[in-house]
């Protein structure tokens, strides 16, 4: 099994958004990292099939999904960025209608909705309408959604986005549990998110993949280029002019701790640090970058 | 059937199609009170007090005046009438608009008649101008003749509109050759009540827009078409469920409040008056043979079509514009469009395009009966087709033409 993204390319007016993509996804869980405005949300349309790529196609065990079809949809999941459903539904009117849509029976709906609203912690809402739930709530009505089919591909565009810390540990968990051989794809620019849980990440700037591997391979291009010092509080704004500072821990009321990313120590006494996937996102995407649009 | 089940169920649990349901019922419920309260009667009784009667009591004495006449009107029904109608008005200086006319006797001699009358001096119309004829200056004779006048005065008229296009004149004599003469008429018929059909065809038309314009422009919107468009039927069996329940409500609809309309009229004027031959309501010249309840069913279907036509056309909008509110507008004007044409646009041109689109049959003065009752042809070249037939068949094309492009559109549409 496995997904593969042969040159994608998607330009819009003025802007690439996605440009000259490759990438095999195999089964495990995947994370695509990315600021916004990287091209992580037009590349999963067009893995979704919503959106036709200018040039490139992604194929399902070698076959083109537009090939594919209905096929393809069936055992595919998706939760978009922005998850959107008639206002007039109830949560188990939207989970029942989605259902019947995945080709499921009566017996499966009734299973797999009454599994996820439990699983999900959504049971006690079950009648509410999703218009009047909570971001976090809604959130979780869209990754159900995307589970009723236990599709073999499941893509999420930042599945996590409203969700408080429980829910995402409980998130994290249920897609452990559910990768089993499967492909699951996550977008995300929380990388604590995924850093547990993906077996592969891939890294995407300005519509283009930088890099992608195990998250061992991708910490390790930042392993000699993390460090941690001790200063005074009252030299850490001066320092931030020097060095790409990452994390300030106030140690006691005169001294702070200071994470930095840098190719070589930049003030005296500094020690290297055990890199994390976070210091790899933190570097290929520097603070003014965060702030374009996600196309 | 699941899926179209749970689509259907869907659409009625939304709250703007409950309100546009429960407000075509009402309307219905209006304008089939509305022609029917049009209707007054005023009269003294032998002490002089007067009594203005309105509605379903109104409709019960003009009946009980015009009893003489109903069935087959013959050639000597038309001389009694006319010598009847001369002799009561020409007592008066200002004929029947005088005011010395008491009411009383403007009931009982003049407004039996008048249905007759009234098509007497249309059928003598002068032939150069196309005005009609002075009633006071109308023989006997004339009124012996009214049936083989008809056809004269058909061949005039339509010398007089279609001097250019020979096909079409022979068309409409030759369509006037199969009515049936004489023509029968029924008291109770009321032209009014007619109409009120046609008007009624437009407030299924906005129904039906105000229904599925928000179908698949919703779902762009939201965004939900989205996780939809990814599932195993939501693409082309998704469109199709979509447009076939659109489709049934919409039929449901329209059967039942064309049979709450239909019921009450028919039963306020009277079922015996659907069998009225339109020439008697109408112009004497309509070249097409139909009694009132003929063209009741005729409209109705008609109606039928153009409402397919327009939701079909409103479904592909639908598919296409990412807002309600385009969707909802966009169809609107396309509704009102044909009127707007035949009433500021009078060309070829612009008569073709009234009658062809979606909703050429709906409206007012273009509606599908206006066409029906009128003598307009549509022409290309020395060819002549007549606009209902036009209508007719273009609401088909409309029908199988926008269904098929929205589920097209629907499955290309792309983020």
């Amino acid at each position: 099994m496995e997904l593969k993204i042969e040159h994608l390319t998607k330009k819009y007016k003025d802007k690439t958004a996605v440009d000259d993509v490759s990438l095999t996804v195999t089964p495990g869980i995947w994370g695509l990292l990315g600021a916004n405005g990287a091209g992580k949300t037009t590349l999963m349309r067009m893995i979704a099939g919503i959106m036709k790529p200018d040039s490139g196609c992604v194929k399902y065990d070698g076959i083109n999904i537009t090939a594919l079809g209905e096929t393809y949809r069936d055992i595919f999941g998706y939760l978009p960025q922005e998850f959107g459903f008639y206002p007039e539904f109830t949560v188990k009117d939207y989970l029942e209608y989605v259902a019947v849509l995945k080709g499921l029976t009566r017996q499966e709906t009734k299973r797999k909705t009454g599994e996820l609203l439990e699983t999900l912690t959504l049971e006690g809402v079950k009648n509410k309408k999703i218009i009047k739930l909570s971001g976090g709530m809604k959130r979780r009505v869209g990754i159900a959604q995307a589970l009723l089919n236990e599709p073999e591909v499941l893509i999420l565009d930042e599945p996590t986005s409203g969700l408080d810390p429980g829910e995402r540990v409980r998130f994290r968990n249920l897609l452990s549990e559910f990768a089993q051989n499967r492909i699951v794809l996550i977008s995300t620019h929380i990388v604590p998110d995924i850093e547990y849980i993906a077996c592969q990440n891939a890294v995407m700037k300005d519509g283009r993949i930088l890099a992608s591997g195990t998250t061992e391979e991708l910490v390790g291009i930042m392993d000699g280029k993390v460090w941690n010092v001790q200063m005074p509080a009252y030299d850490v704004h001066r320092a931030e002019q020097k060095a790409r500072i990452v994390n300030l821990r106030n140690d006691n009321s005169e001294s702070v701790s200071v994470r930095y990313l840098s190719d070589k120590p930049v003030f005296p006494e500094s020690l290297q640090a055990q890199p994390r996937l976070e210091d790899l996102y933190l570097w290929l995407f520097p603070q003014e970058e965060s702030g374009k649009e996600e196309h | 059937m699941r899926l179209f089940l749970i689509e259907l169920k869907r659409i009625l649990k939304t709250r703007s199609v409950q309100i546009v349901i429960l407000g075509a019922l009402v309307l219905t419920a209006l304008l089939a009170y509305a022609p029917i309260s049009f209707v007054k009667y005023t009269y003294y009784d032998d002490a002089g007090n007067k009594f203005e009667l309105k509605g379903t009591e109104a409709i019960y004495k003009q009946k009980e005046a015009q009893a003489d006449y109903t069935g087959i009107i013959t050639p000597e029904m038309a001389v009694q009438a006319l010598i009847q109608y001369q002799e009561c008005a020409g007592q008066y200086e200002n004929g029947v608009y005088d005011d010395n006319m008491p009411v009383n006797e403007y009931n009982e001699k003049i407004a039996p008649v008048s249905f007759i009358v009234s098509k007497l001096a249309e059928v003598y119309a002068d032939d150069k101008t196309g005005f009609a004829a002075d009633v006071m200056s109308l023989t006997a004779e004339d009124a012996g003749r009214f049936y083989k006048q008809c056809s004269q005065h058909l061949t005039d008229l339509m010398n007089l509109e279609q001097p250019d296009h020979p096909q079409a004149r022979e068309k409409a004599e030759a369509m006037y050759e199969t009515v049936d003469k004489p023509f029968s008429y029924y008291p109770g018929t009321d032209s009014n009540s007619i109409e009120y059909f046609g008007i009624m065809v437009l407030l299924m038309a906005v129904v039906g827009i105000v229904i599925t314009a928000p179908i698949f422009s919703i779902e762009y919107q939201t965004e939900s078409d989205q996780i939809l468009r990814c599932t195993k039927h939501g693409k082309r069996r998704l469109a199709a469920i979509k447009l076939l329940a659109c489709f049934t409500i919409l039929t449901v609809i329209y059967a039942v409040c064309m049979t709450i309309f239909t019921v009450v009229i028919n039963t306020a004027f009277g079922w015996e008056a659907r069998q009225t031959d339109v020439q008697f309501v109408f112009s004497a010249i309509t070249f097409i043979k139909l009694t009132v309840g003929q063209l009741q069913m005729l409209i109705i279907g008609m109606g039928y079509l153009t409402l397919l036509a327009t939701i079909f056309f409103t479904l592909f909008l639908s598919s296409r514009l990412k807002s309600v509110a385009a969707s909802a507008i966009t169809a609107l004007i396309f509704c009102l469009l044909p009127f707007f044409l035949s009433s500021f646009w009078s060309s070829s041109l612009g008569d073709w395009i009234s009658a062809v689109l979606p909703s050429g049959g709906t409206g007012m003065g273009n509606s599908f009966l206006y066409a029906l009752l009128d003598t307009r042809f549509l022409s290309v070249g020395e060819y002549a087709f007549w606009v209902p037939y036009v209508m007719v068949v273009a609401a088909f094309v409309n029908i199988v033409l926008f269904s098929t492009l929205t589920v097209e559109t629907y499955c290309r549409h792309s983020k």
